[in-house]
């Protein structure tokens, strides 16, 4: 919501866009520097909390030698899967439930029953069913985001025009038609809010389940050097996660704006 | 679907209204003669067609849990008995209030820091782009990925936990509430300044309300991730609490009483959900947009 405020407003002069970015980097400086003091001034353990340097070392020697990077690509992979899934399944049951208010009414209890389930607190579950493996991660994340891009789609297909339907059917499209060529784009900017959502959710339960059950990814990779005592490597993989999580809410932000330039008067709020 | 009629001039309907509020504005331009079911009678209808819809998935999960003999099928009663269970006793001194004591605390923290920061840095907007890309940086951060930091910060202590629970929680809050505090009237600041009022009190009684409705949709984010943050710390590192009594029973393959956790930790979440939903009514009452917002 906030990247978004900011990237909505007037491109800004050169110069002062400049000025902002040095303000920015100076705000990191400053973040930076009280990492160091919080060291300095033995408030914690300094084996716990290596200095930057070394942090920022570490995740990039653990980036280029492998073992940070393949931790990252496994959990991409599941996150990749898992979103695929929560996307195609959620924008198909929102334009189900937007299209079909009579079904949205039957199962709106079950819906509004499951939906608040944290999806972590669904782990066990999910090992007790699927057991270990890939398969389950996957399946968790897909649960997990699907709802972002159900409700939002579904909020999109029933803000559609009223007329643009009639006109539709005035035109004598048929049902798909209307639903490819009127439904679809009208949703299709509150379909890529949901999904930006949805992508910043299906990282953390991909973390998780790595965590909790020793699939191999980020999650894993931060169990295992904690536990081995590697805090360097520990804070390095926090970092990374961190810039993934930044960069990955980037690129959706970035798309959204590019490909759907033409609706952003519908989305300011 | 087909038979609707031809919307009148009076019944076009305003860009961006609700579907609910639009096909009201249609029923009510098509005149009486098109419903002639009394509104409450298709609320009963749709009453009884939810609850059969709920009986018949509940009476086929019953089926199967009495015909196939799977782990991760079992009986109804048995899940009941252990929902029932963590309302009482031991078990909801040991497991549930310990959880609900981390959340609610990690939750006031981190919504309390979240505000007050986020009102400061935007009410001063000087400061705003120096803080910014850290702010964003560590909201970025999956907060899943902090708890192995906080654990060696920490240790397995509830401190670790309700920390974490806050630092989740802040970020949300804070962006919100500066996007907030930036976009009050430059017109409110100046009658503020006009009526004599002190800096403090301009951001408690002007910026604050102004802000509140961009505050709130950053506490309900924040309301999710708290959870998720109380089950992961318990799931991970506790003896104790309502995460770490799913894993317990997982491990133990007590299937029952893993489905009894989920359901309790899914009422919790039902509760926090609809007392902020219920808080935020009554506190937007005033707010112009509200009425038109989708509930």
């Amino acid at each position: 919501m906030s990247i978004n405020t900011l990237m909505s407003l007037r491109p800004l002069p050169t110069r002062t866009a400049t000025v902002r970015a040095g303000k920015g980097l100076a705000g990191i400086a400053v973040a930076i520097g009280l990492w160091e003091a919080i060291r300095a001034a033995g408030l914690v353990d300094r084996r716990d909390l290596p200095s930057m340097q070394t942090v920022v070392t570490t995740a990039v020697t653990e980036l280029i030698d492998g073992p940070l990077a393949q931790a990252v690509t496994a959990s991409l992979r599941a996150w990749a899967i898992g979103l695929a899934i929560a996307t195609a399944g959620g924008v198909g049951l929102g334009i189900a439930l937007g299209l079909l208010p009579q079904v949205e009414v039957v199962t709106r209890p079950l819906l509004e029953f499951v939906r608040p389930i944290p999806s972590v607190a669904l782990i066990p579950v999910a090992l007790i069913v699927f057991g270990l493996g890939l398969r389950m991660e996957v399946i968790l994340i897909a649960f997990a985001s699907i709802w972002p891009v159900l409700f939002n789609t579904k909020a999109g297909v029933e803000s559609v025009d009223p007329r643009h339907l009639e006109t539709g059917r005035v035109l004598r499209l048929s049902r798909s038609a209307r639903i490819w060529r009127i439904v679809l784009p009208n949703a299709l900017p509150a379909i890529a809010t949901g999904v930006r959502t949805a992508a910043a959710i299906a990282l953390v339960l991909a973390i998780t389940v790595e965590l909790v059950t020793g699939q191999s990814g980020i999650g894993l990779y931060l169990q295992t050097s904690r536990v081995d005592g590697q805090a360097a490597q520990t804070w390095a993989a926090i970092l990374t996660a961190g810039l993934l999580g930044y960069a990955l809410n980037a690129a959706f932000l970035v798309t959204e704006r590019r490909a759907l330039s033409w609706s952003q008067e519908h989305r300011v709020q | 679907m087909s038979s609707k009629a031809i919307p009148t001039e009076a019944a076009q309907p305003p860009y961006g209204v609700p579907a609910e509020a639009r096909s009201k504005v249609r029923s009510a331009a098509t005149g009486p003669g098109r419903s002639r079911v009394p509104p409450w009678r298709t609320r009963l209808w749709q009453l009884l067609w939810q609850v059969g819809f709920v009986v018949v998935l509940l009476a086929i999960w019953e089926r199967a849990a009495k015909t196939a003999d799977v782990p991760y099928l079992p009986p109804l009663g048995d899940i009941a008995d252990g929902y029932v269970s963590l309302f009482h006793g031991e078990l909801l001194t040991q497991e549930l209030l310990p959880s609900l004591y981390r959340v609610a605390t990690g939750f006031g923290i981190g919504v309390a820091v979240g505000i007050s920061v986020g009102l400061l840095v935007g009410y001063l907007r000087a400061v705003e782009p120096w803080v910014r890309p850290v702010l964003e940086f560590n909201r970025a951060i999956p907060v899943a990925a902090v708890l192995p930091g906080a654990l060696l910060l920490f240790g397995a202590t509830d401190t670790m936990r309700v920390l974490v629970i806050a630092f989740g929680c802040t970020f949300p809050v804070l962006l919100a509430a500066i996007d907030g505090a930036r976009r009050v009237d430059d017109l409110m600041l100046d009658s503020a300044r006009i009526a004599g009022l002190s800096r403090p009190q301009t951001m408690v009684r002007v910026v604050f309300p102004a802000a509140l409705p961009q505050i709130l949709a950053g506490v309900r984010i924040a309301l999710g991730i708290a959870l998720i943050m109380m089950v992961i710390s318990e799931l991970i590192a506790a003896d104790n609490g309502i995460g770490q009594y799913i894993l317990r029973n997982q491990r133990l393959f007590r299937t029952a009483d893993v489905y009894a956790g989920v359901l309790v930790i899914g009422t919790v979440g039902w509760v926090f959900t609809t007392a902020i939903l219920q808080a935020e009514k009554r506190m937007l009452r005033w707010h112009r947009g509200w009425r038109s917002l989708p509930e």
